[in-house]
């Protein structure tokens, strides 16, 4: 299952420079950086223009992971389901502001809007879709983020798949006893499931904890007080993997940073929006 | 609940980040080690929650868990629903990077405020009948009585304050966005009455099953420091 695979996909011991299928791939410090780079990028245009070429940008970045993975149905799957949920809130938007603006004003406003939120879901998905969860950690840590975030983020990603087979399970069954509950029904049985299956998952993620906080060298399990064996150094280094950052990653970094001044600056005008108005 | 990346313009997603920032900094000076296996179990939750569709009669919907979390995290839900949206936005591309601050500000303040509120309230023990016997027996409501209602308005009010917040960062992003933001607080009420409603059997549930998940309200020592016990 994607979620089982991604929760046990701990490459940190693996070559960190290529990516699950072996290939030769970015440092994920670049793949993150980059991807929130060109999400400011996109949210700095404020032209047609700018938007159609950051959009078509992102395209174009998309396609090689995509056809790379054209034979994978969950990477497929993954592409469906963030281009549904990001224009189905831009179908709201076409449908809400003809309400507030003028036809032809609210046709260019629902245009640029539909144009930077797929450019940022295509860059996003081009960057970020093959990151493993332990290069997300290393690169999360490497870039400063506090180590009880990290931590946190490492048992979230621990717990997720334990979590999610119970609720399933337990869902499963409650559908086989209650078939077609009435609503309120269905509400009470819904929150007392939830509630029973995260008594359970608090409980075991308590064990585990006493568990990696227990040291062989001196019996016993310490706690927060005792800063010379604090929780978040239990978790072992290799975890973190090794991370290699070339010209390759300065220079992709570089360049989308150049493509936000230019955005900011935006030296071009707006062409796009001159020619459709002509027409 | 949350809002794509590109919506929103470049002043709104800084001044998103810099008070994600500030609480997150507030927050994780209020949270011990010991605290985090549960915030990473409600963290999965709220995750797995967004993702999961209940079937309700004709209908489905998924519910946010906001209340909920606020009530068991305390000032940890904060940091564990920032770590929830990374996740989406890693694993399944829903939300962004960019607008993360923003998205985090939506869903995490009201998680604080339904804790600020009405965690006294819900941790307060139950009031005896009448004749000073036996607790009121029946249906939810009546057994809790003000922990019920405080936990009805913990898992409604995220819901209507979070909407707020979204019709507040499109407008202003771009003002004729009001109207899409308007259609939003509009929807948020059946969805909000709903999730009142989960968030009492949920709470009704662990007040008897396993009392210590809810979080202790703030308190303040006799000394005048602040500490949270969760």
């Amino acid at each position: 299952m994607y979620l089982h695979e991604r929760a046990t996909a701990l490459d940190g011991d693996s070559a960190p420079r290529h990516d699950e299928q072996g290939k030769p791939g970015l440092d994920p410090r670049a793949r993150l950086l980059c991807a929130a780079g060109c999400a400011v990028g996109v949210s700095l245009a404020a032209s047609l223009t700018a938007a159609a070429l950051w959009c078509a940008l992102g395209f174009t970045a998309l396609l090689p992971t995509v056809l790379g993975q054209a034979a994978d149905r969950t990477a497929g799957r993954r592409v469906r389901a963030g281009l549904l949920s990001v224009n189905a809130f831009m179908l709201a938007v076409w449908c809400t502001l003809p309400l507030t603006l003028p036809w032809p004003e609210a046709a260019a406003l629902a245009s640029l809007l539909t144009l930077k939120a797929n450019a940022a879901l295509f860059f996003l998905l081009a960057l970020c879709s093959g990151l493993s969860l332990a290069q997300a950690a290393s690169a999360l840590h490497a870039l400063g983020l506090p180590p009880t975030l990290v931590t946190l983020f490492l048992l979230t990603c621990r717990h997720l798949h334990d979590l999610r087979q119970d609720f399933a399970v337990s869902l499963q069954a409650l559908r086989l006893r209650v078939p077609a509950p009435h609503w309120r029904r269905a509400l009470y049985l819904y929150a007392c499931l939830l509630c029973s299956v995260l008594v359970r998952a608090n409980d075991k993620a308590t064990a585990l904890r006493m568990a990696l906080t227990c040291r062989l060298s001196r019996p016993g399990y310490q706690d927060r007080h005792d800063e010379s064996h604090s929780f978040t150094s239990a978790l072992p280094r290799a975890l973190y993997g090794r991370l290699h950052w070339s010209w390759r990653e300065t220079g992709l970094c570089a360049l989308s940073l150049l493509l936000c001044l230019l955005t900011a600056l935006n030296p071009f005008g707006d062409h796009l929006a001159q020619a459709l108005a002509r027409l | 609940m949350h809002i794509s990346e590109g919506i929103m313009t470049a002043p709104v997603l800084g001044a998103g980040w810099a008070v994600t920032a500030g609480l997150m900094a507030f927050s994780l000076r209020r949270v011990k080690d010991s605290m985090l296996p549960k915030m990473a179990v409600f963290a999965s939750a709220f995750f797995l929650a967004s993702l999961v569709r209940v079937p309700i009669g004709a209908t489905s919907a998924h519910f946010a868990l906001l209340g909920l979390m606020g009530m068991t995290l305390g000032w940890g839900s904060f940091p564990a629903i920032f770590m929830a949206l990374i996740l989406q936005a890693l694993l399944f591309q829903f939300g962004g990077l960019a607008s993360l601050g923003v998205n985090a500000c939506i869903m995490g303040i009201p998680a604080l405020l339904a804790y600020a509120l009405f965690s006294r309230a819900v941790t307060a023990p139950a009031a005896p009948a009448a004749n000073g016997e036996q607790p009121v027996t029946g249906g939810t409501f009546l057994r809790l009585g003000r922990a019920g209602v405080a936990a009805f308005l913990a898992g409604a009010l995220p819901i209507v304050v979070g909407t707020g917040f979204i019709f507040a960062a499109l407008t202003a992003s771009h003002a004729a966005l009001s109207s899409t933001g308007g259609l939003l607080l509009g929807a948020s009420a059946p969805l909000a009455f709903m999730e009142g409603l989960v968030t009492l059997f949920a709470v009704g549930f662990l007040r008897r099953v396993a009392p210590d998940m809810l979080a202790a309200p703030a308190a303040l020592s006799r000394q005048g420091e602040k500490h949270v016990s969760a």
